[in-house]
């Protein structure tokens, strides 16, 4: 088990080493002078300008750049932010536990609603409620989370029941502990809601297939002929068999997930990486950018080795492979 | 559990029928839009901005029923309320087949009819009009055939690139395999739209309309390509331990003919339904640039840049019908997601996807 980790750990290293060259090679194909905004800004010294060159040779070749960018990134420094004039470390840190949590919860969201709708559609196979429930799921694949977060704001705007764009409301200082962890929830509903309705069909789906592909065994046979309850059969015996391709999907939709969390950043004003990676790309943020590429990169491939984790604790069968 | 398949059966049948249907109906609206509306997407009706959709009446004022409905001319008398009335004294019945604008039939053919219309003064604004007063409708149509033209294009590229680089490295592995493979993941690595982010850093920011078209559809398919080529590649494999591939080998067939006679054949629902799955992903990276400003330039009608110029959260509460090109995004989804579910259907009946 530790082995499957570290190894799985050891080979996330070169890929992002990868993804960080690759982004650093894009970003720095464009044209364009990332001091040149700076240099315009007649609160900036002539000094500050030098040493933010000097510092991060961007008068040298690209290899050169690239080198120092690695050093410091081992050291845990992730260069400086030419548009908020700032070290990059905080601004990325924050933005990384927003989206973070926005992902969370969508995640928690679709959870709790494709697990009872799988479960049904399951048991019920071919009934009313299966087709309402495929027809809604069809439904819900096809809305853009463009149009999802967009209806949000609509409906949030007209009945004013939840707050729009931002993290915190404004007088987040001042409150309670249990008043911020309440302002903060009020705040994280509606987008994490659009997040979870575009994932909710995909798992719901996966989950009906599994259960009605487990139901069909024989063990489940042998087990209604030993006069077992239908409950029992579905939470003993279905369920943990059938549980199995979902957490495979975990991974498989954590993708999906970032990309969805990211539109709605965008649309919602949501403050995390994703929004970040916009505004930096517009602003012409170098390090900004390719930071928040890696993180990116950092955090599908971290989900992903959480989701294979999952896995095999789940299933012995991944956990003790046969040699063979 | 036979009542269980074949409904299912049943239900992709008709997912493919309806598909068909919704993609015809796209298609048709793509190549024909400057036909199918009533206004050029760039025409600018200053005095009638943000108006809402017009109402389509059969009764006029002296209780006289028309067959044919008809609209009133609208007027601007609330600037502050945005409030617009309908000025009763002359009806404007819809004409069809009317001369308008004139435009060019596939960019080439000079051409006045219009599908349908009204006579001037009055405007039709099915979907209402935006801020500058351009035809919503007429907005979304032509849109349509920019993000289908956009996604189609990008397919034309990544569907041969992902055809060639999944069946060599497939059919060879080796060191070209093992090369092609880290590639992938490289491209897999990222979240989709921050790959496209990426991608799209890689170009200036401000380009002209017909460089950004371009760099669109390069950034879209070298998007798409990666995960295509992945299943492509799987596919080969297990096709390669098939009989027949191995029979065609025995025979003393060449690689290439091996290759383009006896797999790709096969491959051949694999990729349609690849392709259907990833049209809506394309529109939605077309969609996303525009909105963020990185696509298609104004007056250009793209969905995405339609929903960014909406502008407050005020102005989409009251004027709603400015939300009209994400129904359209999603239908464009519906239509491609049902054909993939269809087409899936006919490469293995008893597959599950999406």
């Amino acid at each position: 088990m530790l082995k499957l980790i570290l190894q799985r750990s050891m080979s996330l290293i070169p890929l992002l080493f990868a993804v960080a060259l690759g982004s650093f090679l894009l970003v720095r194909l464009a044209p364009g002078d990332f001091l040149a905004e700076m240099s315009l800004n007649p609160q900036i010294s002539e000094e500050t300008l030098v040493r933010l060159r000097e510092q991060y040779a961007l008068d040298q070749p690209w290899y050169t750049q690239f080198g120092k960018w690695l050093v410091g990134i081992v050291q845990g420094n992730f260069g400086y932010s030419f548009a908020y004039n700032c070290e990059a470390n905080s601004l990325i840190y924050e933005r990384l536990s927003n989206t973070l949590w926005l992902a969370l919860a969508g995640l928690t969201l679709t959870l709790l609603a494709a697990l009872p709708m799988g479960l049904l559609a399951a048991k019920y196979r071919s009934s009313t409620l299966d087709r309402i429930l495929a027809f809604l799921s069809t439904i819900c694949l096809s809305s853009p989370s463009f149009l999802l977060a967009l209806l949000a704001i609509v409906f949030a705007a007209r009945t004013g029941w939840f707050p729009i764009g931002s993290v915190h409301s404004l007088n987040f200082e001042k409150l309670s502990a249990t008043g911020r962890l309440t302002d903060f929830l009020h705040h994280l509903i509606l987008p994490s809601t659009v997040i979870a309705l575009r994932l909710v069909p995909s798992f719901f789906r996966q989950l009906r297939a599994s259960l009605i592909e487990t139901l069909s065994q024989d063990y489940i046979l042998t087990a209604r002929a030993k006069g077992l309850s239908e409950r029992m059969i579905f939470q003993k015996h279905a369920l943990g068999n059938a549980i199995n391709p979902l957490i495979s999907m975990l991974g498989n939709s954590l993708g999906t997930l970032l990309s969805g969390a990211f539109i709605v950043e965008v649309i919602m004003s949501w403050p995390g990486l994703g929004s970040l990676t916009v505004s930096s790309l517009l602003s012409r943020d170098l390090y900004v950018l390719i930071a928040c590429l890696v993180f990116a990169a950092l955090l599908l491939a971290l989900g992903n080795l959480l989701a294979d984790i999952l896995l095999a604790l789940a299933d012995p069968r991944i956990r003790n492979p046969k040699k063979s | 559990m036979m009542t269980g398949k074949t409904f299912a059966n049943l239900s992709r049948r008709w997912s493919l029928f309806w598909g068909l249907l919704l993609l015809f109906v796209l298609l048709v609206c793509a190549v024909f839009s400057d036909f199918m509306t009533p206004y050029d997407p760039t025409t600018q009706n200053r005095e009638l901005y943000l108006a809402p959709p017009s109402s389509l009446h059969f009764t006029d004022t002296e209780g006289f029923r028309h067959w044919v409905p008809f609209v009133y001319a609208l007027q601007l008398v609330d600037r502050e309320r945005m409030l617009y009335v309908e000025e009763r004294s002359v009806i404007y019945p819809i004409r069809f087949l009317v001369p308008g604008e004139p435009y060019r039939l596939f960019g080439l053919f000079p051409c006045r009819t219009h599908l349908f219309g009204v006579d001037g003064p009055a405007r039709i604004f099915i979907l209402g009009s935006d801020g500058l007063g351009r035809d919503v409708f007429s907005r979304i149509v032509h849109g349509a055939r920019l993000s289908l033209a956009v996604a189609g294009v990008a397919l034309l590229i990544a569907i041969p690139l992902a055809l060639v680089v999944g069946s060599v490295s497939g059919y060879y592995g080796g060191p070209f395999d093992f090369t092609c493979m880290r590639v992938i993941e490289l491209f897999l690595a990222l979240p989709a739209l921050y790959l496209i982010i990426a991608l799209r850093s890689a170009l200036p920011l401000s380009l002209a309309p017909e460089q950004v078209l371009f760099a669109m559809v390069i950034v879209i398919a070298l998007f798409g390509w990666a995960s295509m080529a992945r299943i492509v590649r799987g596919a080969v494999l297990s096709l390669r331990e098939r009989e027949f591939i191995l029979a065609a080998i025995a025979l003393g067939a060449s690689d290439p003919r091996v290759i383009f006679r006896h797999i790709w054949p096969n491959l051949t629902a694999i990729i349609l339904t690849q392709a259907a799955l990833s049209v809506p992903g394309f529109i939605l990276a077309e969609v996303t640039l525009s909105y963020l400003g990185l696509g298609v330039p104004e007056p250009l009608p793209s969905w995405g840049s339609m929903l960014a110029s909406v502008g407050s959260v005020q102005q989409l509460g009251s004027f709603w019908w400015n939300l009209a090109p994400g129904a359209a995004i999603f239908i464009t989804s519906l239509a491609f997601y049902l054909l993939a579910e269809g087409l899936s259907d006919l490469a293995d009946p008893h597959s599950q996807i999406l």
